[in-house]
């Protein structure tokens, strides 16, 4: 017996050991957006977009400062926030960007509204993550003209952002973390609750009589061939001039209109771009890529006739103007 | 605390073990891990199988539904490139080369995937606009061309045709013949007015979107959603599969590894324990059955266990004790220093040991033999202190026994030569201190070595014990006894004053032993000589004493035993007791204090009383009886001796004149000193006859035998001057004088007087018995009487009866007696049968 109860001890010493050097290491789950889905139909064209996001709040309070902070600059002359004004719609309604000193950018600033829902960031795509694109600005000499170095280095003096990213990261600011920051934040930029959005989730009467019209053409003149999904674009790419060379017909045809061709120097990607979404667009002219038209009417007009081949009639373009009004949707309560 | 060779090799053997165990332990963990991340691999494998055949699902639906959305197709993709980044971190962690090699062909597979389904969905969303709007655009372009003659209505019709050819199947033929009726159309573009050119440029945007498109479009769907494609994982799951085989080997091989070694430490854990447990039994059983007291306490010396030993040592419960503060336990018979002195060396070493006297619970004193030592700590702090108790009265005892045995006799119990040596001492210092007297007595027993020869030893050491005793009763505590050897004794009376006081204790002594003793059912009588010798007249240390004392024991033998003697000569006190006794017993005489007591003599062989022996007795009418023994040698030294003897020797025979009927002769007894004097005897002698009209055969004059040996021409002319007077010689105490035989032969002597001393143990000791055998024999061949003196028992007179002894004297018949008791004792003799 007493024999017995000796055994067992020095087992049981044994397999608390085990235990404890088993449970020396164990992975934590990332934040990551998720997007309930609920009673709405997935398979169809267009789906709406969802009331809020769970994401990490501590990131999201840390990524806004970050986004408004303009000594992420160099001169500390602008932020973030300055292209991606998010009481203007997430834009700067400028025909293309401005950097530090007044330089100017080669493209048109993209709303950062629902920006997480692309399946790429930058019009020619070449960013694969709201993370990788966050440092692409800071970087560039003609935007923010900054550097990991001197970001990193501003943040650490700061005792506030020293104390979030111990709390949140266990580490000081680094590149990694800063990103990770921002991207959150942006993560947290939906704007749901959209008349159409509210339409597909069966109120009928939320969107007028020519917005019911223009979604009706804009299915059957197939403009939702390319701008579906729950971005109603965003997730895919086209060649801007399907049907024709729209920049051979402009007779402005410079490096940035190459489009995709500049990331990946294979000529099918020559002029292809990302389908931008077209969520809040009545809101974010001017539009393409280089911010060449100021109007959703000549916009609507172009596409119909490089993307489709097909030459739209005045109150055709109205009526899917009228739709693409209904797409606007709403920020924290605001809407746009 | 110094670890022993043997201890550091066995610490380091453990150290080995366990670090064993621990490195299997590890092993055996990062093999269920890495096992942990084949089964996630397999999962992850799994979970790329499923996403690519959703990938194709999704293809097919987003290409047959008239409406597509492309975020299930991107999100299958997803799945795709997320499951290859977790296959890729996993692989890496598993370490196989043909792993990472397949996984980077995945890879690259995975990039030609998204590369088809980017123009998948790009074609896909062109084509379906494209084959909608083609007959819509050759339809609007005839139509609004109505009126136009260029618009090549039939060419159209036919570009239409070859298109529905190559919608058909996509083959080469179809596309040469869509491409010529595609260039057809085409040329006549330039007659056309430029609104017709531009509804011309639409339908053949369209032809050519359809004529590139679709083959490309069908080509990425078929590869898409080819089984190729679903198969493409398989690869990777064999060589998982099989690497995992491979590895689970190794797991089960270091599980095993593991499980033994566990085993091994398990079982030497549970040996150690149980050695543990069977040390600690042992200490335990040690504790509680050691015959020392242990005692344990924590650094404060409260008590925190004592075991049986020390329980019953101290007469306490165990549970009155746990908690006390050892300090009740003190019997305070230890100074203060020396508690002081314990506490400093057990706080320098770390242990003490001495003895210790402490207190039992009712109060006892008991000596101990105590042993502390410290238990220390890591850090060198005293944790408890063990103190073991051994007690020592037994010990003591012993001791005790050991020094008595040293100091006295064995036999007796009474104090040896050694202690006496030490008391005399004592008492010598304490006597000139106090200038007092002390006086120092050798008893000797007289003829004690006739007990022993035949009795036996036995006998012999009973009767000493049987005096010790008696002795026991005379004396007081201030009082020593001392047995030096044999039959020797020492007696040193406490305190005495004078001279008389150590006679009259030496007379008491005396007395107290003339007591018969019964011993082995035989009576024995004993009597003693006493030789005393006083400080500071006979000397002034202890040797001079004893010598003295013992010579004066000697000198009472020779007068006679039963007697007491001082030291002769220098002694002023003894020669004042000379001078008083000459002046009493110059009064005594003139006082008639001097009697004549008779003593019959009973002829042994007719059974008539022969005659009568007359001695002198003192009756001192302060100081009682004085015995002869003392005041004959006063008188013979002062000359008094010679009207004492006159005195008696006329009374003597007067008497015997009175008791004519019966014819009774006289004995008298003639000292050395009157002897000397041969005129003034014979005188004396003849005067007496004279006087009395005694017929001189009827006196006998006994002489002593040592009398004889003074000078023997002139013992030999008074004898004979006194056989011419015609009475008869007698020798006293025949056989202690070594007179010799031949020199008795030519002497004229007619009786020979056996020593009482003979005849009171001539039933015990058979040299006595022989002895007397041989005087009455000798006695006989000489023609000479015997007389036996002392006689006292019935077997001693037959003894002598059958030996042929002519006459006896004694107790047996009567003592010494005054004329009238004896001429009682005449007139009613019956025979010696009646005595």
């Amino acid at each position: 017996m007493k024999k017995n109860s000796e055994l067992a001890k020095s087992t049981a010493i044994v397999i608390l050991f085990i235990v404890f050097v088993a449970s020396c290491g164990k992975p934590n789950s990332p934040s990551e957006l998720t997007i309930p889905i609920g009673a709405v139909d997935v398979s169809g064209p267009i789906t709406p977009l969802p009331d809020h996001v769970s994401v990490n709040p501590a990131k999201v309070v840390l990524g806004q400062r970050l986004f408004n902070d303009t000594r992420l600059s160099a001169d500390g002359s602008i932020a973030c926030v300055t292209c991606h004004d998010l009481r203007a719609a997430g834009v700067d309604h400028l025909p293309t960007a401005r950097g530090i000193k007044g330089q100017v950018v080669g493209r048109n600033a993209p709303t950062v509204f629902n920006s997480a829902l692309n399946f790429r960031q930058m019009w020619d795509g070449r960013a694969v993550s709201l993370e990788e694109q966050a440092g692409m600005p800071i970087n560039n000499p003609k935007e923010m003209a900054s550097s990991w170095v001197h970001v990193t280095a501003v943040l650490k003096s700061d005792p506030w952002y020293s104390r979030q990213f111990s709390d949140i990261y266990n580490a000081p600011a680094n590149a990694a973390n800063i990103s990770d920051a921002l991207a959150t934040f942006e993560r947290s930029l939906i704007t749901p609750n959209a008349p159409f959005d509210r339409f597909l989730l069966g109120d009928k009467s939320a969107i007028s009589s020519s917005a019911l019209e223009g979604w009706r053409l804009f299915r059957e003149r197939g403009c939702i061939a390319c701008h579906q999904g729950i971005n109603i674009g965003g997730n895919m790419f086209q060649k801007f001039g399907v049907m024709g060379n729209f920049f051979h017909d402009r007779n402005k045809d410079d490096k940035l209109d190459q489009g995709r061709y500049n990331v990946t120097h294979e000529e099918r990607d020559r002029h292809v771009f990302k389908v931008p979404s077209l969520r809040n667009v009545a809101k974010t002219a001017p539009y393409f890529h280089d911010g060449s038209v100021n109007n959703l009417h000549e916009a609507v007009l172009i596409m119909g006739r490089y993307q489709l081949g097909q030459d739209l009639s005045t109150q055709e373009v109205e009526n899917i103007e009228a739709f693409l009004k209904s797409l606007t949707g709403c920020y924290q309560g605001q809407c746009l | 605390m110094s670890l022993s060779k043997y201890s550091i090799r066995k610490l380091s053997l453990w150290l080995l073990l366990v670090l064993s165990v621990i490195a299997t332990a590890w092993m055996t963990y990062i093999a269920f891990q890495v096992n942990a991340r084949y089964q996630d691999a397999l999962d992850v494998i799994h979970g790329l199988e499923a996403a690519k055949s959703n990938l194709a699902r999704a293809t097919l639906d987003a290409r047959m539904k008239p409406l597509a959305n492309y975020d299930v197709l991107n999100g299958e993709l997803r799945q795709l490139s997320v499951g290859l980044d977790k296959m890729a971190s996993l692989v890496v962690q598993i370490d196989n080369n043909a792993l990472s090699t397949e996984v980077a062909r995945l890879r690259g597979d995975q990039e030609e995937t998204a590369s088809l389904v980017d123009s998948f969905r790009r074609d896909n969303s062109t084509i379906k606009n494209s084959l909608q709007y083609f007959p819509h655009a050759v339809h609007d372009l005839i139509l609004a061309g109505a009126h136009e003659k260029e618009i090549p209505r039939g060419d159209l019709a036919m570009l239409s045709h070859a298109m529905l050819l190559y919608l058909g199947q996509a083959s080469p033929e179809n596309r040469v013949q869509l491409e010529e009726w595609f260039s057809n159309v085409k040329r006549v573009r330039p007659n056309l007015s430029p609104a017709m050119a531009h509804k011309l440029d639409l339908v053949l945007a369209h032809a050519t979107n359809i004529r590139d498109a679709l083959p490309r479009l069908d080509d990425t769907t078929a590869q898409l959603t080819s089984q190729k494609s679903a198969d493409e994982f398989k690869q990777l799951h064999d060589l998982l599969t099989v690497t995992d085989r491979e590895h689970g080997r190794a797991v089960n091989l270091v599980l095993v590894l593991f499980m033994m070694l566990a085993a091994v430490m398990t079982i030497l854990l549970s040996q150690t324990w149980r050695r543990r447990a069977l040390e600690m039994k042992l200490a335990a059983t040690v504790f509680d059955a050691s015959p020392e007291g242990i005692m344990i306490t924590d650094a404060q010396t409260r008590i925190l266990n004592v075991n049986p030993a020390f329980c019953k040592m101290r007469g306490y419960d165990r549970e009155e004790l746990i908690g006390l503060k050892t300090g009740v336990l003190k019997s305070g018979k230890n100074s203060l220093e020396f508690y002081q002195d314990l506490w400093d060396t057990l706080t320098a070493n770390g242990q003490w040991s001495g003895e210790i006297t402490n207190r039992r619970k009712n109060g006892e004193i008991i000596p101990e033999w105590l042993s502390i030592n410290s238990i220390l700590g890591k850090r060198g702090e005293v944790l408890n202190y063990v103190a073991v108790f051994t007690d020592l009265s037994q010990r003591y005892e012993t001791e005790e026994k050991i020094r008595f045995l040293a100091y006295h006799d064995p036999l007796t119990s009474l104090p040896n030569r050694e202690l006496l040596s030490d008391r005399a001492n004592q008492a010598l210092l304490h006597a000139a201190r106090e200038k007092h007297m002390f006086a120092l007595m050798l008893i000797d027993l007289d003829h004690f070595k006739n007990i022993n020869d035949t009795l036996g030893h036995s006998a012999g050491d009973q009767l000493l014990i049987g005096v010790t005793k008696r002795l026991a009763t005379a004396i007081r505590d201030v009082d020593t006894l001392s047995r030096l050897g044999g039959d020797e004794f020492v007696f040193l009376p406490g305190e005495i004053k004078s001279l008389e006081d150590a006679e009259a204790l030496a007379l008491k002594i005396l007395a107290i032993l003339a007591e018969p003793f019964e011993i082995d059912g035989h009576t024995l009588r004993v009597t003693a000589s006493i030789g005393i010798a006083v400080y500071p007249d006979n000397g002034s240390d202890y040797e001079t004493l004893l010598r003295e004392a013992d010579s004066a024991m000697y000198n009472a033998k020779r007068i006679g035993r039963d007697n007491v003697s001082f030291p002769s000569g220098k002694t002023d006190e003894r020669m004042t007791e000379y001078l008083n006794l000459h002046a009493e017993l110059a009064n005594a005489i003139k006082n008639n204090e001097i009697q004549v007591h008779y003593q019959p003599q009973i002829n042994l062989q007719n059974d008539e009383i022969k005659g009568v022996e007359a001695l002198a007795r003192w009756t001192h009418p302060q100081l009682g009886s004085i015995s002869p023994a003392r005041f004959i040698p006063v008188a013979e030294a002062t000359g008094l001796i010679a009207p004492i003897g006159t005195y008696i020797l006329r009374e003597a025979c007067h008497q015997a004149r009175a008791w004519d009927r019966w014819g009774l002769t006289v004995a008298v007894n003639v000292s050395a000193v009157q002897f000397r004097r041969a005129d003034e005897l014979l005188h004396e002698i003849h005067g007496a006859l004279q006087d009395s009209g005694l017929e001189p055969s009827r006196l006998e004059i006994e002489l002593t035998e040592s009398l004889l040996m003074e000078n023997i021409e002139q013992v030999e002319a008074t004898l004979v001057q006194l056989k011419k007077l015609g009475v008869r010689i007698s020798i006293d105490d025949f056989g202690t004088g070594y007179s010799s035989l031949t020199y008795l032969k030519g002497l004229e002597i007619d009786v020979l007087k056996i020593d009482q001393s003979f005849v009171r143990d001539l039933e015990a000791d058979h040299d006595d018995a022989s002895i007397v055998v041989a005087i009455i024999q000798l006695a006989k061949a000489l023609g000479m009487d015997t007389v036996a003196e002392g006689i006292e028992t019935h077997g001693q007179l037959q003894f002598l009866m059958e030996n042929g002894c002519s006459v006896g004297q004694g107790y047996k018949f009567l003592r010494p007696q005054t004329a009238a008791e004896v001429t009682t004792f005449l007139e009613n003799w019956a025979g010696i049968g009646n005595t």
